[in-house]
């Protein structure tokens, strides 16, 4: 058996060689009621090191991956559309549209046959790009990612756009713009709005289909 | 240090974030290289005895997954510092999920042999069992929600490094440059049994001072 300080010391040169020291390897070095010792020292040291010094052939190995390639593959298909992603990932899980929604269906017990088929009409939506993926509730988010048989972050709906590094901040509000505008002519203009969406219709209440598809992570 | 990572970062999120798709794509599989082998071995480190063999392997892709989703879409950090607590905080909620999925399936496996025996029971978890080890990874969630990690301020080294002795703080350098124990050993004329005691002091001390700063 190894003491503690060779089997790090050895360790910490393979890492920094680019060797790919194998952890548990590294840990069956010393004598059993070392190790969690050992284990804490090497966490501290993985925190801390820098990259390796890895040849052109580890570095290929590494690229070879399997793991690494389907998440490199992941994160590719995680900047298409949304509703692309959906569709592949349910063309690889071999689903019909009608069968993700039954599916659903049962899960969100949704009793009403009315309910299925809407819930058919907003997948189609959403694989024709036709709803804001941003509005699915987290929990749709989980039942999809189960049905489909994937891992729930490859269903993560897109980011809003960032700011460039560096940009400058938004300007203060836009209200200030307005000011700069004949005040009679911008308060008739809102006035008009208001008064037309008082006279709209009250839109139907949501029910939990609605929820599920345009209530927001929380519905 | 943290040169080659902080040099291809900086690439990838410029690239990113003008557009440049072919340049976005080189550096961003750079970067999952060449931290692919510290993800396994954080998972490693974060799962413990909690997870076997095949369910470290899966946290391992669920983790590769996340930070690699994550960089693609929502990273939006400048330095390697954040990078690592990013991925650390990824490695977190991957071993979350991979629990998570493994309980689910051992409350819900229903043996196909209906002549089993009792025994055939063990490892599943009843209901108030089930509840219960998901209210511990609810928690476990929460906590890793708040988690700052260890090498995620590179402020926290600065700090740290201060804090040690002269010898100690040359040997971290060194150590932290790449140096294999041989150098170091030429470098400060001193044996390699010294060398080795001095790696295993300074990380203890390092552990030791992260209980104790405050970003």
């Amino acid at each position: 058996m190894t003491s503690i300080e060779q089997a790090l010391g050895q360790f910490i040169d393979d890492w920094n060689a680019g060797r790919r020291p194998d952890l548990d390897a590294c840990l069956e070095r010393v004598p059993e009621a070392d190790r969690a010792q050992l284990a804490a020292l090497l966490s501290t040291w993985l925190d801390v090191a820098p990259v390796p010094a890895y040849s052109d052939e580890t570095l290929a190995e590494i690229a070879a991956e399997p793991k690494l390639q389907a998440a490199i593959a992941a994160g590719a298909a995680a900047i298409a559309p949304w509703g692309a992603r959906l569709r592949r990932a349910r063309a690889s899980a071999g689903l019909a549209i009608g069968e993700v929604a039954r599916q659903l269906a049962e899960t969100f017990q949704l009793a009403e046959p009315a309910q299925a088929q809407r819930t058919a009409e907003y997948l189609e939506r959403l694989e024709d790009e036709q709803l804001d993926a941003r509005r699915l509730s987290g929990r749709l988010l989980d039942a999809l990612a189960s049905i489909l048989g994937i891992d729930r972050d490859r269903l993560a709906p897109e980011a809003l756009p960032m700011p460039p590094l560096g940009a400058a901040p938004a300007a203060g509000g836009g209200k200030l713009f307005r000011a700069e505008q004949d005040r009679a002519e911008w308060i008739a203009d809102d006035i008009d709005a208001l008064s037309q969406a008082a006279m709209a219709p009250a839109p139907p209440p949501m029910d939990e289909v609605d929820r599920l598809f345009l209530g927001g992570p929380e519905g | 240090v943290g040169r080659i990572e902080n040099e291809v970062l900086r690439r990838f999120v410029a690239a990113r974030d003008a557009g440049d798709a072919a340049a976005a794509d080189r550096h961003y599989n750079q970067l999952m290289q060449l931290y692919f082998d510290r993800v396994g071995a954080w998972v490693r480190f974060e799962s413990g005895s909690r997870l076997d063999a095949q369910e470290r392997e899966d946290a391992v892709e669920r983790a590769l997954v996340r930070i690699s989703v994550n960089l693609r879409l929502s990273f939006n950090g400048s330095s390697v510092g954040e990078w690592v607590s990013a991925a650390r905080t990824a490695v977190k909620f991957a071993c979350i999920d991979t629990q998570r999925a493994s309980i689910r399936k051992r409350k819900h496996e229903v043996p196909l042999d209906e002549t089993r025996s009792d025994d055939d029971d063990r490892g599943r978890y009843d209901d108030a069992e089930h509840r219960e080890a998901m209210d511990r990874l609810a928690q476990a969630e929460a906590d890793a929600a708040r988690v700052e990690f260890f090498a995620a301020e590179a402020a926290f080294l600065d700090w740290a490094a201060g804090k040690l002795s002269p010898r100690r703080r040359e040997v971290l350098e060194l150590m932290r440059q790449g140096k294999a124990t041989r150098e170091i050993m030429e470098i400060l004329g001193i044996g390699e049994n010294n060398v080795h005691q001095t790696y295993r002091r300074i990380l203890e001390d390092l552990r030791t001072l992260h209980d104790d700063y405050t970003p």
